[in-house]
């Protein structure tokens, strides 16, 4: 029965051909031209819902790529924010002095007691040795060597890592290390007997050298006290989770270079 | 696959399979998958041009419904493959096959002859696809290259295909 495909005239079979093919080919001339209109738009309804079920089940699959972008973004905004002289946010007291480079944690270690990190930026992106490494809630470490596209930082939960930390409202500076105690506290030590310090007070970056911007949270006091009768020492719970780093910004001092020939002059 | 609902169920499920799973893979430039060639393909031997135009057509305008681009390039060129399927066919096919009712498959026409068969078919459908899509011919070399890289891949994908449902073919075979 359906080898009888001779009995159609083979005209007919080119004709309905070339009727299907116009069709198509007013599909296309239709759609490049009036993309919205016409004829078209109850289909496209249909098929704008079609793509967005397809784009829900597509997101799942995209949600690591997503996390990133918004990472990205974050780095973005806070260039932007530091680049805004009369800005209310705290980072804006460095005015333009810093910039931002964003960067993923690729290594991460928080058992030791010199505990590292390697990040996917290096020399290519402008990565040098001693600058400073923030996360999404505050200061993380320090580059401490950089390869072509990666660098490890010193964690701060690194017994070698000293940071030189205000205390806020009172103003009072001194020095921030780890106690290698746990991952979640840090000490400040060298800070005068006299100091109005006390639990729940703020601890950021002082700003006293071109690696961190001052005003960078770092945590919040939990207890203080006196040592040896002359200087105060507080424990710090930090704000930062080392646990779940993912994300960090690797901040460039725009000075550094000019700062240090001025004091390497002075010595 | 020689009844009215079988084709209605294949259709059904090549444009899901197309729309949903190969239309999102992204190869790169040069390969493009395009499994649902594999409908306008499978029809028996002797199936009539001027129903399988219309089965072509159909296939088409859904396929391009549902992915995004420009309207009408799959209609185009599975219409050109509708129309010369019966010729390409008739090359690697001897006279005696195409009086049974009978798929063109791995299994009727064996490694070579359907890998022929599906280069050719594809070379048909890509050259009109990737041609209507750029549609300038200062890009004829790498257009070229497209339609080959992506009837290779689009060839291995449909002779895969064959290969996994060969023994679940035999089973309902007529």
């Amino acid at each position: 029965m359906r080898r009888g495909h001779s009995l159609i005239p083979k005209i007919t079979v080119l004709l309905l051909f070339l009727v299907l093919q116009g069709i198509a080919i007013l599909l296309m001339t239709r759609n490049s031209v009036y993309q919205q209109a016409g004829m078209l738009h109850f289909f496209n309804a249909g098929r704008y819902r079609v793509w967005e079920y397809q784009e829900n089940i597509h997101n799942y699959f995209k949600l690591q790529s997503t996390n990133k972008e918004l990472a990205e973004e974050n780095t973005r905004l806070r260039t932007a924010l530091l680049a805004k002289p009369e800005s209310s946010y705290q980072y804006a007291a460095a005015d333009s002095l810093f910039a931002f480079i964003g960067a993923e944690v690729v290594y991460n270690s928080t058992s030791r007691l010199q505990n590292y990190m390697v990040i996917n930026r290096g020399s290519e992106q402008g990565i040098t040795p001693e600058m400073g490494v923030i996360g999404n809630r505050g200061v993380v470490g320090i580059v401490q060597s950089v390869q072509k596209n990666y660098a490890l930082v010193r964690s701060l939960l690194n017994t070698r890592f000293q940071i030189s930390v205000r205390v806020t409202p009172g103003q009072y500076t001194g020095t921030l290390f780890w106690d290698s105690k746990s991952i979640r506290t840090a000490n400040i030590s060298d800070m005068p007997q006299h100091s109005s310090v006390s639990p729940g007070d703020t601890v950021v970056t002082s700003g006293f050298s071109e690696i961190f911007p001052a005003h960078i949270p770092i945590g919040v006091i939990t207890a203080t006290s006196i040592k040896k009768g002359t200087y105060m020492d507080a424990t710090v719970e930090l704000f930062q989770n080392f646990n779940t780093l993912r994300h960090v910004d690797i901040i460039r001092s725009l000075h550094a270079a000019e700062i240090k020939t001025l004091l390497q002059d002075y010595e | 696959m020689n009844r009215p609902i079988h084709y209605i169920l294949m259709f059904v499920l090549f444009c899901l399979l197309q729309t949903f799973v190969f239309g999102r893979m992204q190869l790169g430039h040069f390969f493009y998958p395009c499994i649902y060639v594999l409908f306008i393909l499978l029809f028996p031997f002797g199936y009539k041009t001027l129903y399988l135009l219309l089965w072509s057509f159909a296939i088409g305008l859904c396929v391009d419904m549902l992915s995004a681009g420009v309207w009408g390039l799959h209609t185009s060129a599975s219409l050109f493959l509708g129309l010369s399927r019966q010729s390409i066919l008739k090359l690697v096919a001897s006279k005696e096959e195409f009086g049974q009712l009978m798929v063109p498959g791995l299994r009727t026409l064996g490694y070579q002859r359907y890998f022929t068969f599906l280069m050719i078919a594809l070379f048909i459908h890509h050259s009109v696809l990737f041609g209507l899509e750029t549609f300038r011919f200062s890009y004829f070399p790498l257009t070229l290259l497209r339609v080959l890289c992506s009837a290779l891949l689009n060839s291995l994908l449909i002779l895969l295909a064959q290969v996994a449902f060969l023994n679940q073919k035999r089973h309902s075979g007529n």
